[in-house]
């Protein structure tokens, strides 16, 4: 048999573990903590495969399209099912063309000279689905292909428990 | 079937505050049951609590385990059947009970100190549970987890050297491993 965890535990792990991260210690509300959100196409890896090897992933890939900056994450109330952008960032210009399909969710404000370097910016982040607006990514674009030179925004960004 | 995976530094950052062996509940004052699931960690520190006593038992369990949670409603739902309770809590409980608790790294190891069991009889499984201050049989839960017992090689969710319970007996839980996992699905 395989342990059986109550529900209650998706709850738990939306508030203490993710949410604490981003820093918001209990409760509600939004993040005094600004985050980055870097922008992928090609397939999803995991997150442990971005820290034992950075350099595929640094803004210099092909594959590396977007790079945002203060986004603030939080819930409307203690018992909301879901964590989800509270502040916006703002529009970002498409450093190469594509179509994104996953994301890097930094904990903190990382740079668009950070993801250019040669080193991990950090080794705390969270590796998650991009897609349009009908699509079930974390991170959503209406439409989600971009093109160079091009400034896009984030159209909706939500953390359900139900994906946690 | 989309995914998200954690880091294994954000993994690590939360496994302490999830598990709370060693830290209490953040003062963040809500009286709703479902702020308390969010808050309470799973075993609470004795005197760490800053809003509402959280009550962490871990109970060795005879008879046969449910399929599933839907009958285990209350605290007292299965309180019959207890053969020996491990227990602390946010408020004025027993700093000490699990203290020696590893919830720094994954798997988390959950030890526990020595109890006397209250019956004799064979432990066939587990039931942790989080409640509220005082718990009474009507107490609802705000976490609760089971699992089976059993002799190595029987692929019970937690090994015990013998399953034979008897009451007057010290017990203690030793290096129970619990892993939180670093990738989702959905």
């Amino acid at each position: 048999m395989t342990i059986l965890f109550s529900s209650s535990l998706v709850n738990l792990v939306a508030q203490r573990g993710l949410l604490e991260t981003f820093g918001l210690g209990g409760g509600f509300g939004t993040t005094s903590t600004n985050t980055s959100i870097s922008i992928y196409s090609g397939a999803q890896p995991l997150a442990s495969d971005v820290v034992t090897g950075w350099s595929p992933y640094t803004s210099a890939s092909p594959d590396f399209l977007l790079h945002f900056m203060n986004a603030r994450w939080g819930r409307p109330t203690s018992t909301s099912p879901f964590i989800s952008l509270g502040v916006f960032p703002g529009p970002a210009t498409a450093v190469h063309d594509g179509a994104g399909t996953w994301a890097i969710i930094w904990t903190s404000a990382i740079t668009a000279a950070n993801v250019a370097g040669a080193t991990l910016p950090s080794g705390t982040f969270i590796v998650v689905p991009v897609s349009d607006l009908v699509g079930n990514g974390v991170i959503k674009f209406n439409p989600n292909a971009f093109t160079t030179g091009t400034p896009y925004s984030i159209a909706e960004g939500v953390l359900g428990v139900a994906a946690i | 079937m989309a995914q998200i995976s954690i880091s294994p530094l954000f993994l690590t950052g939360q496994f302490f505050r999830i598990i709370g062996a060693n830290i209490g509940s953040p003062g963040i004052f809500d009286s709703s049951l479902g702020a308390f699931q969010s808050l309470n960690s799973l075993l609470s520190k004795a005197g760490g609590g800053g809003f509402a006593s959280a009550y962490v038992h871990f109970h060795l369990m005879k008879g046969t385990i449910p399929p599933n949670l839907s009958s285990l409603t209350t605290y007292g739902a299965r309180s019959a059947d207890i053969l020996v309770n491990w227990t602390t809590s946010s408020s004025g409980g027993n700093s000490s009970m699990f203290a020696s608790t590893i919830d720094t790294s994954s798997p988390v190891a959950i030890n526990s100190a020595f109890v006397n069991a209250t019956q004799t009889g064979t432990a066939e499984w587990f039931w942790w549970t989080v409640t509220d201050t005082t718990p009474t049989g009507a107490s609802p839960l705000y976490h609760q987890a089971i699992g089976t017992v059993g002799l190595g090689g029987t692929g019970a969710d937690m090994v015990m050297d013998s399953v034979n319970i008897v009451a007057g007996t010290s017990y203690r839980i030793v290096n129970f491993l619990v892993t939180i996992p670093s990738v989702w699905t959905y």
